[in-house]
């Protein structure tokens, strides 16, 4: 298909090559006779004839741009640099000016121009086709018929008239005659071509445009694959990453469930604790009760033994009744000491706000101290939040004691707090009796007291139980202490129960 | 004591027994004792035919077959015997006891301790109330 139009184009264009020889050829005769023309006219107007209707103010103009333009056109040939003059209506029109500038410069009724005249249309035929001369030589007639009837100054004789009318159709005749047709035809060609041409720049334009497209567009199929690719590559991804998060997924459960599993033993291990725990207090209570039943048998009879055979028992024997006596009330008050102890700690009271320097002045009118022991309380005591009957009884054991083991005439005991940076601790200090090193560990344990197990009151659990109620708060209790100087007892809570400690008192 | 009927001791532990007769004697109550080991013969003797009415039960809580909770679930359920007052005696000072013993019908609730002339003066308190209160026929 492209071959043929290059073919036709070819053909065209060689085709194309002779019409412009041709019309080249025509230009230059029609120069070259328009110079003659020319020449003549301006010889004629200037020696030999003044025409009467002459514009003289047009005419000289006329006459030397005439000139001018004719000289130029056949000595410069502008036709071949611009081909474009060739086929172009500025042609036409200057054809056009020319005659008619001649026409009116030279007067329009003078008859010897007007052979002239006829002889440029002539002159110019070459460039025209066959139609076109006859219109122009018509156009002509008109034109000199409209202007003779206006230029009323000058009529003309019949005779001229007619000789005028009849020029007119010989002057188209001959115009015609010397009209290419083939000129009309080449210029049309020319003209085509100059259309061919430029449609055909068209084409070429629109054919880049469209490679431009089809490059787009295969760029745009290129990048539709790409992201493809990397759509697929990301949902492989995902697909990687699910996979790995379920298996993460799957670890996380077993942990939970196993994590689940042992927080469930721990549950059963503090139920079954709590379990023990109540177990055991409901044995101590149980075992107390039925321990002192017997007891409380041998002690009456012992009584009765005593009371009711006082004369048939000597000495001796009422002496050994005493002790069994003596024995029992001692059991017994172990006895209660376990179940105290076993009780310490298991009250079912809920903590609350408590004032120590209030309590510890009811510990000591409960107590009631003997009047050589000098009590001192420190204001300092701090507000805790803790359980009131705990609190009371230790602090109840701890000042008992030092009321128990003071042993010199001007006691003193001081009951205090002392501050420091991670809280603080309850004191009490005494100038007793003091307890050697080698006990200080011991006596927190149940049943110590520093006399001899058989002959002194106290049952030695005050001790053991202040340490099981102080660390049952979470809290430390210890002592110092030098022997036979006095000894501190101290005891620390932590900061949940002692909390913002300093609270304003109402003194 | 006002009332000649017998009072009704039941207990299980046989110095305590030799105590409460020990003490009436010192205290000179004339009253019969009539004694049973545990809450089961008790109720038995006390729906038998040929028994005497009792003016004052004394009720030990700790005792083997029926103890004396369960006696006084019983005797409350029995139109005669829940006319009897009952005192507990006993060594428990569990406030769950004396709170369940008022609760199923006890008028009374004493402790009795190791200490013999304690349990004496006990007796005698009773005995003096009991003295001045009406009792039932």
């Amino acid at each position: 298909m492209s071959q043929d139009r290059s073919d036709i184009s070819d053909d065209n264009q060689f085709k194309g090559e002779v019409a412009k020889e041709k019309l080249i050829a025509a230009e230059g005769h029609i120069s070259a006779v328009r110079l003659i023309l020319v020449i003549i006219n301006i010889l004629v107007y200037l020696l030999f004839v003044t025409p009467e209707n002459a514009t003289p103010w047009l005419a000289y103009p006329m006459m030397t741009f005439s000139l001018v333009y004719s000289l130029y056109y056949v000595f410069y040939r502008p036709y071949l640099r611009y081909p474009s003059l060739l086929n172009s209506y500025f042609t036409t029109l200057t054809d056009g000016a020319f005659i008619v500038g001649w026409i009116v410069a030279t007067g329009i009724s003078e008859s010897p121009f007007y052979l002239l005249w006829c002889l440029s249309i002539v002159a110019v035929s070459q460039r025209y086709s066959f139609s076109e001369t006859m219109l122009i030589s018509v156009i002509f007639a008109a034109t000199d018929l409209t202007l003779i009837n206006i230029d009323i100054d000058a009529p003309v004789p019949r005779a001229e008239l007619a000789v005028r009318v009849l020029y007119i159709p010989i002057t188209g005749l001959l115009g015609a005659y010397f009209s290419s047709e083939i000129s009309g035809q080449i210029r049309d060609k020319l003209k085509t071509q100059e259309s061919e041409t430029k449609a055909r720049k068209a084409e070429k334009q629109a054919r880049g445009l469209l490679d431009d497209l089809n490059e787009q567009i295969a760029e745009k199929i290129k990048a539709e694959k790409e992201l493809l690719k990397m759509q697929k590559t990301l949902e492989d991804k995902v697909r990687e990453r699910t996979v790995d998060l379920e298996e993460v997924n799957k670890e996380l459960k077993k942990e939970i469930t196993a994590k689940e599993k042992i927080e469930n033993e721990q549950q059963k291990t503090l139920e079954k604790l709590e379990e023990i725990n109540k177990e055991l207090e409901s044995f101590a209570y149980v075992t107390s009760h039925d321990l002192k039943a017997p007891l409380r048998g041998i002690s009456t009879l012992s009584d009765w033994l005593y009371n009711d055979y006082a004369d048939k028992l000597g000495d001796d024997a009422k002496e050994k009744l005493g002790l069994i006596k003596k024995r029992t009330q001692r059991m017994n008050e172990l006895i209660e000491g376990i179940l105290e102890y076993s009780k310490a700690g298991k009250t079912k009271e809920n903590p609350r706000k408590i004032d120590t320097l209030q309590l510890i002045n009811e510990v000591l009118g409960l107590l009631n101290p003997p009047e050589h022991i000098a009590i001192k309380v420190n204001e300092n005591l701090p507000f805790v939040f803790a359980n009131q009957t705990q609190m009371l009884q230790i602090f109840e054991n701890l000042i008992s004691n030092s009321i128990k083991y003071m042993d010199k005439e001007k006691g003193k005991i001081e009951i205090g707090f002392n501050e420091e940076n991670d809280g603080g601790y309850f004191y009490v200090k005494d100038n007793g009796v003091g307890i050697p090193i080698k006990n200080q560990e011991k006596i927190f344990d149940m049943f110590q007291t520093l006399a001899s197990q058989k002959s002194t009151e106290s049952t030695g659990i005050g001790l053991a139980v202040a340490r099981k109620l102080v660390n049952g708060m979470g809290g430390k209790i210890w002592v110092e202490s030098k022997p036979k100087e006095g000894s501190t007892f101290m005891f620390k809570l932590p900061k949940t129960i002692l909390g913002h400690h300093k609270h304003i008192r109402n003194t | 004591m006002r009332s000649k009927k017998p009072i009704l001791l039941i207990e299980d532990d046989l110095i305590d027994v030799m105590t409460v007769n020990r003490v009436f004697d010192e205290l000179n109550i004339k009253n019969d004792i009539i004694h049973k080991q545990n809450g089961e013969e008790a109720i038995k003797y006390l729906q038998s035919n040929n028994h005497e009415s009792p003016c004052i039960i004394l009720l030990d809580l700790n005792m083997p077959v029926m103890n004396g909770i369960e006696f006084l679930e019983e005797a409350k359920n029995d139109d005669e015997l829940k006319k009897i007052p009952v005192i507990v005696l006993t060594t428990s000072n569990d406030e769950r006891d004396v709170a369940e013993s008022y609760e199923l019908g006890a008028a009374g609730y004493m402790i009795k301790t190791a200490e013999y002339r304690d349990f004496v003066s006990t007796i005698k308190e009773i005995e003096s109330y009991w003295t001045l209160s009406e009792l039932p026929d």
